[in-house]
């Protein structure tokens, strides 16, 4: 064994703390005898290092958005990364016949991917790993994919939450009315929304205008309803319903789709989705309903309650778990003396990074102390959970000891804190976390919307005011403080109206804006890079786990006709639950390892329900009587509607065309139809084009 | 990332260096001291920026020289509590990085005194060899980064998922060989092997670009 060999192994036990005094004796003597060895000693401790310091994050490409995107990108420009990945798929699957069909489709895919990929010559990579995850999720339900939103879709969800609301009102010393703002609707008191949207294009161009950045081109129809759909509903628009919006004449089209899509069952099941993902996490936990949770959510944001109403339900909930949903938050974060549910409820509702304080005071931003952190926690200290005497569900109550909690400080000693918030101290026998909500009601309406207000934003933009957009505060200057402030006031004299926040943002000229970009924006405006944004075009995304299914979900639909209830909701978070890893650090955290990687997504899928739901699909494509003509251009326009939202391209139509004359020379005109219909569909769907809001 | 680890949470082991260091500095308050708390201004953002951005550097030039994270993470903080007090001393325009590597290469020598009796912390002059090694190398991190992200991926799927296990955040080897039903010698083993091969890879990688740096 040469010295280098043998230091190498000495320096890995090192790392593993495994060495014994002779080794390690040994390992100093060969560094102290030889600068090589020490160099290369320390380049292995550095990739070390570099693998500690990430938590082994960016090592999944998965885990990383640069990489997804990466991924994504180089799937369909490098065919040996298609075969490779692919290959590797058929020996762990050992389903040849769905990889050769893949295989088949990557190449279509590799041919296609060209054109789509010069339109905007970097899709772009973003930072912040499950941080920007985490920003982004977008969550629909299915259910209601086969009502498509008539409302009808939402009544069972409704129904036992209101029944929730006359049983327990009489109860709790605080019924949910007289907690939250008893406004649910849209109050008249508020500024006209044409004024808003154009002070948000205002303050907005002006940051271009400063910058000298050319704001990319307006977005054509097909882009626009794909990305408001994504946004705003989780999934991509159905066939029919882009025929509609783009063959529509009226001028305000795009207006009359904002306000419909807003109004849909799906949006408020994506954000209730979403929210369920952010407020419990994705991965089942013990003592947590989840399902409760997300009927809440869902009746909550169907019924467009004011946000502040929503949180305050959420803090100050109490009752059973199956009942009340809303408990299922706190229900999740009790543990560890509660400091996840005070990290988790300032970071969601205040946009406050306090987790850190439980330790130590904040370093740059004064008024966050340790003192402050555990006054915060002495609010939900207190609580209790326990199993209800009848049943698996669990009770959320707030009968705990009154009186002083304890923290220990720095040096060492036990400090007494009541629980305090916004300099207002709670004390005596009251119900500590409903004052939280009367207080934060009081004094907290500022922070509460500027946290709501970046993160819509950003469900909108892919990028919020400040990033991360849940550290808000003096060491995390805004990109836009003025519009920033604008918003907030606005929905702050909306009665933290949702609904109309996400009108607002819809009608603005920023997300009405290309993701393709012009040459001048190109080198300033690049968030993903670090710069502040500047919203001049469209920042493509990777679709999350969510997006993804169902969007494949609505593809197939659009193209079969028909809907499969096979794909549920159950499904689905199983589904999910195959990327998610729970961290079990103080903020109860868990990462997404989801590479957006639509190959692997649906060799993921479980199989039967796909595998036989694509070529079902296209049967039923085929068997269309008014669609069973020799003319391929007609057939590719169904497919690319559906899976894509838009209409084919040239390049797309010669390939389909190539392909299926290279097809029929061994076999039959009709069978060559059918195979090129179905590659084109799985190449479509493997597109990065498919697999991002753009 | 970044954030957890700018100020990441001290331990309760952290608890004494801290108090310490602020025994040692009067000036440095908390708010266990806020009725003698003396009016200063605190970092401005553009030091703060910088000082955000640096930690990861700052880390791994730390790391290699106590090789355990919790050490490195401790080293760290008081490099962090040292730079933001002494802020006002940085001058604008200078290098940053270098003024914190050698604050952070203070601190090691530092913890190394103050843990004079533990085992398996490297002798001083050893220390003191590899710091002249790390200032001649000067290691370009960036460009590592990138190259390993690249090796990573081209590990073998089993490698990849055992260094994604062997550095979640709370894991250690010994941890994983139980989960995983392996005896830890083999398992270090393992890890020793694929370190390796990163090692090389990232060596290569850095050659084969190495026009640039």
């Amino acid at each position: 064994m040469t010295a280098r060999q043998e230091l190498l192994e000495l320096a890995n036990l090192w790392c593993e703390q495994d060495l014994t005094p002779v080794q390690f004796d040994r390992m100093q003597s060969l560094l102290r005898s030889d600068a090589e060895l020490r160099s290369v000693f320390l380049r292995f401790l550095q990739v070390h290092g570099l693998l500690v310091w990430d938590g082994g994050n960016h090592l999944s490409p998965s885990s990383d958005q640069e990489d997804l995107q990466q991924a994504a990108l180089s799937c369909c420009s490098d065919p040996d990364l298609i075969l490779a990945d692919f290959a590797g798929a058929s020996r762990r699957q050992k389903r040849s016949q769905r990889v050769r069909a893949m295989l088949m489709a990557g190449v279509v895919v590799c041919a296609l991917a060209a054109g789509w990929l010069t339109r905007d010559a970097a899709i772009v990579n973003r930072d912040g790993g499950s941080q920007t995850v985490q920003a982004i999720p977008v969550t629909p339900v299915p259910e209601t994919l086969q009502d498509h939103g008539d409302g009808e879709a939402l009544k069972p969800l409704q129904s036992p939450v209101q029944i929730v609301h006359q049983q327990t009102a009489p109860e709790t010393p605080a019924p949910p009315e007289a907690i939250g703002t008893p406004i649910a609707s849209v109050s008249p008191r508020i500024v006209d929304d044409a004024a808003i949207v154009s002070r948000i294009d205002k303050l907005i161009a002006r940051g271009w205008a400063e910058n000298q950045v050319q704001p990319a081109e307006r977005a054509d129809d097909y882009e626009w309803i794909r990305r408001l759909s994504l946004v705003l509903t989780g999934s991509i628009s159905s066939s029919e319903d882009v025929a509609e919006f783009v063959g529509s004449k009226s001028p305000s089209r795009r207006q009359l789709l904002a306000e419909s899509l807003t109004l849909e069952a799906a949006t408020a099941d994506n954000l209730a989705g979403i929210w369920t993902n952010l407020l419990v996490g994705r991965s089942e936990k013990q003592g947590v309903d989840r399902e409760s949770l997300r009927r809440f959510l869902t009746a909550q944001f169907a019924e467009n309650k004011s946000w502040m109403e929503t949180a305050c339900r959420l803090i100050a909930a109490e009752g059973r778990n199956d009942e009340q949903g809303e408990t299922n938050f706190l229900l999740a974060h009790l543990n560890a003396q509660a400091t996840p549910a005070t990290a988790v409820t300032a970071k969601l509702f205040l946009g406050h990074q306090v987790h850190c304080t439980q330790c130590h005071n904040h370093p740059f931003v004064r008024e966050r102390g340790q003192q402050e952190f555990w006054a915060l926690n002495a609010f939900f200290k207190t609580s209790v959970r326990k199993p209800a005497p009848d049943s698996r569900a669990w009770i959320l109550t707030q009968d705990g000891e009154a009186g002083m909690t304890f923290y220990e400080n720095r040096r060492g000693q036990q400090i007494a804190v009541l629980p305090e918030f916004a300099g207002e101290t709670v004390d005596g026998d009251v119900s500590r976390r409903t004052e939280l909500a009367r207080i934060l009601q009081e004094k907290g309406q500022s922070e509460i919307a500027r946290a709501m207000v970046n993160r819509i934003w950003a469900m909108f933009f892919g990028y919020g005011f400040t990033n991360p957009i849940d550290d808000l505060g003096p060491h995390n200057p805004p990109s836009h403080p003025e519009l920033f402030d604008h918003l907030t006031e606005s929905f702050i004299a909306a009665d933290f109206d949702v609904r109309r926040l996400m009108r607002w943002l819809a009608m603005t000229e920023a997300f009405g804006l290309s993701s393709i970009r012009t040459e001048s924006v190109s080198d300033i405006d690049q968030p993903e890079r670090g710069t502040l944004p500047l919203f001049s075009r469209a920042y493509p995304r990777p679709l999350g786990p969510e997006q993804v299914y169902d969007s494949l979900h609505a593809a197939i639909h659009s193209v079969a006709g028909s809907s499969d209830s096979r794909m549920i909701w159950q499904h689905r978070s199983t589904w999910v639950g195959q990327f998610v890893r729970s961290w079990g650090n103080d903020e109860n955290e868990e990462t997404l390892a989801f590479d957006c990687n639509v190959a692997q997504a649906l060799l993921m899928m479980n199989g039967k329900d796909l595998e036989q739901a694509i070529p079902a699909a296209v049967e039923a494509i085929l068997a269309m009587p008014d669609r069973n003509s020799a003319n391929p251009d007609r057939r590719l326009l169904d497919l690319s509607m559906a899976a894509l939202n838009r209409q084919p391209t040239e390049n797309e139509q010669s390939v389909f065309r190539t392909r299926i004359r290279t097809l029929s020379k061994t076999m039959t005109a009709r069978d060559a139809l059918r195979s090129a219909t179905e590659d084109m569909f799985w190449a479509y769907l493997n597109s990065a084009e498919f697999s991002s809001v753009h | 990332m970044l954030r957890d680890r700018t100020i990441a949470c001290g331990s309760s082991r952290n608890r004494q260096a801290v108090e310490r260091v602020l025994e040692e500095r009067p000036q440095l308050s908390t708010t266990d001291e806020n009725q003698t708390k003396p009016e200063d201004t605190g970092p401005d953002e553009g030091f703060i920026r910088t000082f955000t951005a640096s930690q990861r550097a700052i880390y791994l030039s730390i790391l290699p020289l106590v090789h355990s994270p919790a050490d490195a993470e401790e080293i760290l903080q008081e490099t962090n509590i040292v730079l933001l007090n002494k802020w006002q001393q940085f001058e604008k325009g200078t290098n940053f990085l270098a003024w914190a590597r050698t604050v952070a290469r203070f601190e090691v020598f530092r913890f190394r005194r103050r843990n004079f009796h533990r085992i398996q912390l490297l002798d001083e002059d050893v220390l003191q060899l590899l710091a002249q090694q790390i200032d001649e190398d000067s290691l370009e991190l960036e460009l590592q980064r990138e190259a390993l992200r690249e090796c990573l991926s081209r590990l073998r799927d089993e490698d990849r998922e055992l260094i994604q296990k062997r550095y979640a955040p709370g894991a250690s080897g010994d941890r994983i060989a139980a989960a995983l039903g392996r005896p830890a010698n083999s398992v270090y083993q393992s890890l020793g092997r694929i370190r390796r091969v990163l090692l090389e890879c990232v060596r290569r990688r850095l050659v084969a670009g190495g026009s640039t740096p």
